[in-house]
C-alpha cells in the first residue's frame, strides 16, 4: 500500500460464484416470504395496473383490434401488444431497481457491512439481489399473462417460449449492468426514490410499452434506440404477435449482447468506484 | 516475531460537508479520526483499544476489516495488506459489531448461520456441522429454529458472535462487544471471549471498548486512544503502575469545586471534575494521600463547598487515561 490509497487497489475482486449469488437471492426471497401479504401483492395487484388501460382501449377502439394501430405497430392486436409491453416493463423496472433497492434495504437493516466483510465478489451481492427481484417479477408476470390469456386470448404459443426466454434473458442481463451503476449511485446518495421515479417515467415514455416508437418525436426516438428494452420488446412482439422466427430477430440479439457487454463494464466500474468512494468517506453502513 | 495485526503510520480524515437549507454548500469540517497510528498485535493475545466515543476506535477496526479505506499508512492483518489484499484479509477475520442489527431478524439463528457459512464458502456438510457446533457452544440449540426477532438482546448478540466464528477465523475483531448489554450478560460474554475463544480457541482478539473494567479484565495488552492518537500501550498492570505512585482522592460535592485552588496545593498533581446527576464528581491525583486529603478538604471548606462523599481509590485504567489526556473516558460521550 502506498502513501495514498488508489481506486485500482479496490478494483480487485473475489471470483464470482453462482452458488453464492443464488444463496443471496434465496435469502432475500425467504425474508420476503416471511411477510405473507407480499405474495398477495405480487400475484394480484399488478393485474390492477393494466386493467384500466385495457378497458379504456376497448372503449376507444370498440374492441381489441384496431386498423389504425396496425399501420403503426404492424399488428392490429393492440391489447396483446400492450399486455406484452406491460409484462416486459415490469422486468425492466425490477432489473433496474432490484439491486439498488436490495442494497438500500441491507443498508437500512444494518446487514450490508456483514455482506461486504465476507470474502465474496461484489457481483454476487448484486446479482443475488437482482435474481430475487426477477423471481418475484416472474411470479407476477406469469399470473398476469395467464389471467390475460384466459380473458383476452393473447396468442402465446409454446413455440414462442424459447425465443421469448432468450430475448428476455438478454434484456435482463443488459439491464443488470445498468443496475450495477444505479446500485452504486444508491450506495453514495442513499435514497433512490427520486431517481427511481425519474427513470421510471422516462423509460415508460421512451420505450415501446404501450405504443411503437414511431409515434415518438424524433429526438425521443433516437434516445429510445439507446435503451436495450426497445430492441427486446420489438423483437419479442415480432415473434409472438407477428409469428417471426428467431433468425428474423438476430440483429436484436446481437445488439442486446453488445449492450450487455458495454453496460456490464460501465456498471461494474461505476459500482466499484461508488464502493471506493463510500469506503473513503466511511459511508458504507450509514443510511 | 510475526504479528497478527500490524498498523503503520495509519492516517484517516473525514470531511463533513455542511449544507444550508439542506441543499446549498456551507463549508466543511475536517475530523482527523486516526492520526498516524502505529500498533502491533501479537498472535494469540487479546488486545484492547480503550478510549471514549469518537476517539477513532471504530474507524481503526473498520479499516482492519476492509470496510473503510485509510488515507495514508499501512495496515496488515495476518500478514495481508488491508487495501491490496482485502479478500484474503476478509477470509481471516471474524467481525462482530456492537449493534444487534448485523444479522437478519426475519430468519432463524440456524438460517442466518447457514447463510453466512455459504458466504464463507463452507460446503453444505461442513456448514451444517459447524452451525450445530456453534449453536451448542452458544447455548442456542433449543431456540435455533426460532426467528431472531423473537430473541432477547443477549441471544441476538450470541448469534452475531456465532456468525463471526462461522469460518473459524484466526483473528476476531470485536467492536464494543458488550455495548448495551445488561451487566450479567456482558460478564458472560467477557468470560466466553477470554476462556473459550482466546484460551481454548487460541484466537487473536482485537477489541474496542470504552469500558475500562472490560479492558482490564479481558486484555493482555491495551492501547489508550484519544482523538485519533495512541497515547499509551502496555499491559493493564504496566499502565496502572504509571499512576500507582499517585493517590487518587474521589469526592462528591454539591457545589462546583474551585479546581484552580485545588491544583495549587503542593501535593496535588491534577484535578478532574464533572457534573453527574446533579452532583460534582472530583478526582484529585496527589503524591501524598494524607496530606493532600487534609489540604483538599480545607480548601473546599473555606470555599463553602459541601462534601457528600470522600474516599481514597485504587488506581484504574481511567486514571491512566486522565493522566495523559486530562479527560475521563466518558467525557467523549
Amino acid at each position: 500500500m502506498g502513501s495514498k490509497v488508489q481506486f485500482r487497489y479496490v478494483l480487485a475482486d473475489e471470483k464470482p460464484s453462482v452458488s453464492v449469488a443464488m444463496s443471496i437471492a434465496w435469502k432475500s426471497l425467504k425474508i420476503s416470504l416471511r411477510y405473507p401479504f407480499n405474495i398477495l401483492y405480487w400475484a394480484i395487484v399488478p393485474i390492477g395496473w393494466i386493467m384500466p388501460a385495457i378497458f379504456q382501449g376497448v372503449a376507444l377502439a370498440g374492441g381489441t383490434m384496431s386498423a389504425e394501430f396496425a399501420s403503426a405497430a404492424g399488428t392490429p392486436d393492440w391489447l396483446s401488444y400492450m399486455v406484452l409491453g406491460s409484462v416486459l416493463y415490469m422486468y425492466v423496472m425490477s432489473a433496474l431497481w432490484g439491486m439498488g433497492n436490495a442494497l438500500r434495504w441491507e443498508q437500512m437493516s444494518g446487514t450490508l457491512e456483514s455482506l461486504l466483510v465476507s470474502p465474496i465478489s461484489r457481483i454476487d451481492i448484486l446479482i443475488g439481489a437482482a435474481l430475487a427481484e426477477t423471481a418475484t417479477t416472474t411470479l407476477t408476470a406469469t399470473v398476469q399473462l395467464v389471467i390475460l390469456l384466459l380473458i383476452f386470448g393473447i396468442p402465446f404459443a409454446l413455440s414462442h417460449v424459447l425465443p421469448f426466454i432468450i430475448l428476455l434473458t438478454l434484456m435482463l442481463l443488459a439491464f443488470y449492468g445498468f443496475a450495477m451503476a444505479m446500485a452504486g449511485i444508491v450506495m453514495i446518495f442513499k435514497d433512490p426514490d427520486a431517481l427511481t421515479q425519474f427513470l421510471d417515467t422516462m423509460f415508460y415514455v421512451l420505450i415501446p410499452v404501450r405504443y411503437p416508437i414511431s409515434e415518438l418525436p424524433y429526438v425521443a426516438k433516437i434516445i429510445s434506440l439507446l435503451i436495450p428494452a426497445t430492441y427486446a420488446l420489438t423483437a419479442i412482439r415480432a415473434i409472438i404477435l407477428l409469428n417471426k422466427n428467431i433468425q428474423a430477430v438476430m440483429d436484436a440479439i446481437v445488439i442486446l449482447c453488445v449492450f450487455t457487454l458495454c453496460l456490464w463494464i460501465f456498471g461494474y466500474l461505476t459500482f466499484a468506484y461508488a464502493e471506493y468512494r463510500t469506503k473513503m468517506t466511511g459511508g458504507t453502513g450509514k443510511y | 516475531m510475526s504479528f497478527s495485526i500490524e498498523v503503520i503510520n495509519l492516517y484517516k480524515k473525514f470531511v463533513e460537508r455542511k449544507k444550508r437549507f439542506y441543499i446549498f454548500p456551507a463549508g466543511k469540517r475536517e475530523v482527523v479520526a486516526l492520526n498516524h497510528v502505529n500498533l502491533r498485535v501479537r498472535r494469540g493475545e487479546i488486545f484492547g483499544l480503550l478510549g471514549p466515543n469518537g476517539a477513532g476506535k471504530t474507524t481503526l477496526i473498520k479499516i482492519l476489516s476492509t470496510l473503510i479505506l485509510p488515507d495514508e499508512g499501512e495496515a496488515y492483518v495476518d500478514g495481508y495488506d488491508v487495501v491490496r489484499e482485502a479478500g484474503k484479509v476478509r477470509s481471516r477475520i471474524g467481525l462482530m459489531t456492537g449493534g444487534e442489527r448485523s444479522i437478519y431478524w426475519k430468519l432463524t439463528a440456524r438460517e442466518n448461520l447457514l447463510f453466512f457459512a455459504k458466504l464463507y464458502k463452507l460446503n453444505r456438510k461442513t456448514a451444517k456441522e459447524r452451525v450445530d457446533e456453534l449453536l451448542e457452544l452458544m447455548g442456542l440449540k433449543d431456540r435455533a429454529d426460532d426467528k431472531v426477532e423473537d430473541y432477547s438482546s443477549g441471544m441476538k448478540m450470541k448469534v452475531i458472535l456465532a456468525k463471526a466464528l462461522i469460518h473459524d477465523p484466526p483473528i476476531l475483531l470485536l467492536d464494543e462487544p458488550t455495548l448495551g448489554l445488561d451487566p450479567n450478560f456482558a460478564r458472560e460474554i467477557r468470560v466466553f471471549i477470554k476462556e473459550e475463544l482466546n484460551e481454548k480457541g487460541g484466537k487473536t482478539i482485537f477489541l474496542t471498548t470504552h469500558y475500562m473494567e472490560e479492558a482490564d479484565m479481558l486484555c493482555d495488552r491495551i492501547a489508550l486512544i484519544d482523538r485519533g492518537e495512541i497515547i499509551r500501550v502496555g499491559t493493564p498492570e504496566e499502565l496502572k503502575k504509571e499512576v500507582r505512585m499517585q493517590s487518587v482522592l474521589a469526592l462528591q460535592t454539591l457545589e462546583e469545586p474551585p479546581t484552580k485552588e485545588l491544583e495549587s496545593i503542593s501535593y496535588v498533581e491534577r484535578v478532574v471534575s464533572g457534573l453527574s446527576n446533579g452532583k460534582y464528581e472530583i478526582k484529585v491525583y496527589a503524591k501524598n494521600s494524607v496530606e493532600a486529603a487534609r489540604e483538599v478538604l480545607n480548601v473546599l471548606n473555606s470555599a463553602g463547598v459541601r462534601v457528600i462523599s470522600f474516599r481514597v481509590e485504587e488506581s484504574t485504567l481511567e486514571d491512566v487515561f486522565i493522566k495523559y489526556t486530562g479527560r475521563r473516558l466518558r467525557d467523549g460521550e
